[in-house]
């Protein structure tokens, strides 16, 4: 990606959705649709990423030749200047490069390559680049868009803190899977679904960071939860005091563990139910270490969302939810409100009270 | 090798569309065609590096050739620079 300037201590401020410390690599996306990150790859796939790239370039020169056949002159001259671009030497000697000697994935050696390009043209402060700036950002998403459709992609290392513009839940999810360790969001309140997962999953999160992704620089950060910010590039003192409080955070939450793991009764006597709202299977874990014995909301439509709709996927999910649980489970039936699927649905005064659940599941029998 | 220096008439300079002329006419030659302007070189046949000179109008540019076909490649490509790339000037 981008090399930008980095100046010491630089704060990134927002809102705490979820506090706890995180330390680690901060990166960076800050294109509106494109989530690339740096994805190493081992030697054996550098021929396959290669070819993936070229396959990609292929693709996409193809879509460009069918417009042309639509187009007026001038026009046409203007996507045959794309089609060099993209065909162009210095752009195929440098993915190459990246691929092979950093053993980087294709789709990030494009990213890093047009994003070279189209900073030095931002330096050189021509006005008449202005405008080609946002075709080469346009091509460049393009490019990759036509490279992950053969192979979709999205990586990062363990305790990466990730800043971005915004993130869908699966995607979250997906990532705390891959060690995730903080969260910033430009986009979003403390009750966005993104927040709620990253508390779920205790992932240190801030949203409603503003300009964030513009801020934000490469290297070591320190995301605070607790009080909204994160400090990219800190000295080694602040790293030191950090380190401390982290601890001390571990410390506390082992106490509180160690409160919880008595039996749910108040101190008058009456015993209570402990239960959890689980939706994904990564979660199951926490049940225990909170001693929860029940679950009093269990979410079904993560399924759909990570595209685990098989009978025998479906089955496995729940039966390691059962496993992990030694009460009830109440289930929520395959809710796909309103604001999560276009797909044929007939429209509805209010979708959010409307055709959906045990009454859509009713009706369509054969889905239950 | 051979070089020449030349001058960017077009009014508003090398954008977009002059360079990928500029840069489909370097590709018909075997030669290798570089482009030095203030202390920085690109490669004449890429159209990415060629934009990135964002050279303007009255820019002074140093031609480098280099290959069997250096002559023509550099005739052909002074003679495109000084008819501002066939385009009306705009």
């Amino acid at each position: 990606m981008t090399s930008r300037e980095v100046k010491d201590d630089k704060l990134i401020e927002g809102i705490s959705a979820n506090s706890g410390i995180a330390i680690g690599e901060v990166i960076c996306v800050n294109s509106k649709r494109r989530k690339v990150l740096p994805k190493t790859i081992s030697k054996s796939e550098v021929d396959h990423q290669i070819r993936y790239f070229k396959k990609g370039r292929d693709t996409l020169v193809k879509q460009l030749a069918q417009m042309v056949d639509f187009l007026d002159a001038n026009s046409s001259a203007i996507i045959d200047t794309q089609k060099q671009i993209i065909l162009d030497s210095e752009i195929e000697k440098r993915v190459t490069a990246i691929i092979t000697e950093e053993l980087l994935s294709c789709d990030f050696a494009v990213y890093r390559t047009f994003c070279d390009f189209i900073e030095r043209l931002k330096e050189s402060g021509s006005e008449l680049f202005r405008q080609r700036i946002v075709d080469l950002e346009n091509l460049r998403d393009r490019l990759i868009d036509v490279i992950c459709n053969n192979e979709n992609t999205l990586h990062i290392k363990r305790s990466t803190i990730l800043v971005t513009e915004e993130l869908s839940p699966t995607e979250l999810v997906l990532l705390h899977e891959k060690g995730l360790s903080g969260l910033v969001i430009e986009k979003g309140g403390i009750t966005s679904h993104a927040a709620l997962i990253a508390q779920s999953l205790e992932i240190p999160c801030i949203v409603s960071a503003k300009n964030a992704t513009h801020k934000a620089t490469h290297g070591k950060g320190i995301l605070d939860g607790r009080k909204g910010v994160l400090i990219l590039n800190p000295s080694k003192e602040l790293l030191d005091e950090y380190r401390k409080k982290h601890r001390k955070i571990k410390r506390t939450q082992k106490r509180l563990l160690k409160n919880i793991s008595e039996p749910s009764i108040t101190k008058s006597g009456t015993e209570f139910l402990l239960s959890a709202n689980v939706e994904f299977e990564s979660e199951l874990a926490s049940l225990q270490k909170y001693n929860a014995t029940n679950i009093g909301l269990l979410r079904t439509e993560g399924l759909l969302f990570s595209g685990k709709t098989s009978f025998e996927e479906q089955t496995k999910f729940y039966k390691s939810v059962l496993a992990a649980v030694s009460g009830t489970v109440t289930f929520r039936l395959f809710d796909v409100g309103g604001d999560k699927l276009n797909a044929k649905l007939p429209e509805e005064p209010n979708p959010f009270l409307g055709w959906r659940g045990i009454r859509m599941l009713l009706d369509e029998e054969a889905l239950l | 090798m051979i070089k020449k220096k030349i001058t960017i008439k077009n009014t508003s300079g090398l954008h977009a569309r002059p360079s990928a002329t500029l840069v489909k006419t370097a590709g018909k030659f075997s030669s290798d065609f570089f482009i030095h302007m203030y202390g920085y070189k690109v490669n004449g046949k890429s159209i990415l590096g060629v934009m990135t000179l964002a050279a303007e109008h009255g820019a002074e540019l140093e031609l480098e050739f280099d290959g069997d076909d250096e002559k023509d490649a550099m005739k052909t490509i002074t003679e495109l620079i000084d008819n501002k790339f066939g385009f009306a000037d705009d």
